[in-house]
């Protein structure tokens, strides 16, 4: 055969190869294969080593390159920590209150969910999908759908998991989906990310007050994603281009950037918070 | 093969960890399209489409594309490679550099168009201008990185002996 012709087959056989991979990649479930998990095994060490040398060399930077207005901020920070401890003591006392009113009208009480930290170890390697790597995988009991946060607020939700690592779809990409309640107005809408980092509810009822400013938070009705998380603050509010409802522009509340472990909220058999009258059927 | 098989080692576990530090995540290079093209003009044709399709299986587990698209994507890349190699003067770092070029905007918009299939993404400027400025981001990065593998590959011909710097 001659050489061109050969390697024309060769190509062929292997983009086959890949065609087949591509297609049966979306009627798999969504826990690595046979195939993945030994590469996620292998290549988990090497990512964490990548980790901690980028890290050191972050660390050198902060804490030595970067040390000009530490005395300033310092200040700063002191003055800001006085009065969030007042306002604590304020909003403790507005919750013994809270509580005792939900009693009173026979709501059922809400739990702290048990959450699991995870390293973040890697994040999208290609910069077109909005996506973090974990330390923890289905081992350590995270499943798909499990949502993840810091303590700023929502991070995104578990796409996939493998033994040891998992798969974090952050709210900032545009194919993760939240259901989500603006504060203030109690309006819902569905979030998800935009292309330059940000987040756009969309959805929201045409009549709604919402404007500028107002925190947007978890709805809970999904049942996967706990009620009341924090997931930003609206930047701007327009009309779809359709004009049948409101979108907002948000700005997330977790950074990103800076953030080095989340925490993944584990399920549990009552589900969260969903629409009273409908507990008794989970 | 063992040189190729060390630097796709080292440049998945760059381009999954350590690149996020220096570039904004929608801005990142692909060092590894750099790495296949490179390896499309320098190594065997064989080497470089095994390099190509196994590596891009593992870009694909390390993001969130779907498994073999980032495979089929690259593949195809070092296929163009191959017959470029085979037709024009490939020595000239101008003309690599633009290979780089051309070949990480034609994977911007495949995957770009890919997803806007799954979701309501934006197809406009916006998604565009990601993706020439993430292809210019990749051709400086490989204006720095293909002497450094053009120097490595012939360092690790001396040592290991066998094979110099261009295998045709």
């Amino acid at each position: 055969m001659p050489r061109y012709t050969r390697e024309i087959a060769i190509f062929l056989v292997i983009f086959g190869s890949g065609i087949i991979i591509l297609f049966s990649a979306f009627s798999k479930g969504r826990e690595a294969g046979p195939a993945s998990r030994p590469f996620y095994q292998v290549f988990k060490p090497v990512m964490e080593a990548f980790g901690g040398v980028t890290g050191g060399g972050r660390d050198l930077w902060r804490h030595y390159l970067w040390l000009v207005d530490a005395g300033k901020e310092n200040e700063r920070l002191k003055q800001e920590l006085d009065r969030m401890r007042s306002r604590q003591t304020v909003l403790l006392g507005r919750e013994r209150e809270h509580k005792r009113l939900k009693q009173l009208l026979d709501l059922k009480e809400r739990h702290e969910f048990p959450s699991l930290a995870a390293m973040i170890i890697g994040e999208d390697a290609v910069g077109w999908y909005r996506m973090i790597l974990i330390s923890r995988g289905s081992e350590d009991g995270v499943k798909a759908g499990m949502p993840a946060a810091t303590a700023e607020g929502l991070v995104g939700k578990v796409a996939s998991t493998s033994p040891n690592t998992a798969k974090i779809l952050l709210i900032t990409d545009p194919n993760s989906s939240v259901d989500c309640r603006v504060g203030r107005t109690r309006d819902r809408g569905i979030l998800s990310g935009l292309l330059d980092g940000g987040c756009i509810l969309r959805y929201v009822d045409v009549k709604s007050t919402m404007k500028p400013g107002d925190d947007v938070e978890t709805s809970g009705l999904d049942g996967m994603v706990p009620k009341g998380l924090a997931v930003g603050r609206i930047k701007s509010v327009t009309r779809s281009s359709r004009g049948m409802f409101l979108e907002a522009v948000v700005e997330p509340a977790a950074d990103f950037r800076k953030m080095e472990e989340v925490l993944v909220v584990l399920g549990h058999e009552g589900g969260f918070d969903v629409r009273p009258g409908l507990e008794d059927m989970r | 093969m063992v040189f190729l098989t060390f630097a796709a080692v080292v440049v998945l576990g760059a381009q999954a960890t350590s690149l996020g530090f220096i570039f904004p995540m929608e801005y990142k290079p692909d060092i590894f399209m750099v790495l296949v093209i490179w390896a499309g003009l320098t190594t065997e044709f064989r080497s470089g489409l095994g390099l190509a399709f196994l590596g891009g299986l593992a870009m694909d587990l390390l993001s969130g594309s779907p498994i073999g698209l980032l495979a089929l994507i690259y593949t195809a890349s070092a296929l163009l490679c191959h017959q470029v190699r085979t037709g024009f003067r490939t020595d000239v770092p101008a003309g690599k550099i633009g290979i780089v070029i051309l070949a990480v905007l034609a994977s911007g918009f495949v995957v770009v168009l890919s997803r806007r299939f799954g979701g309501p993404l934006g197809f406009g400027w916006p998604s565009a201008g990601r993706i020439v400025v993430r292809a210019l981001v990749s051709g400086m990065v490989a204006a720095l990185l293909l002497p450094v593998l053009d120097r490595s590959y012939r360092g690790f011909g001396r040592v290991v002996g066998g094979r110099g710097a261009t295998d045709r």
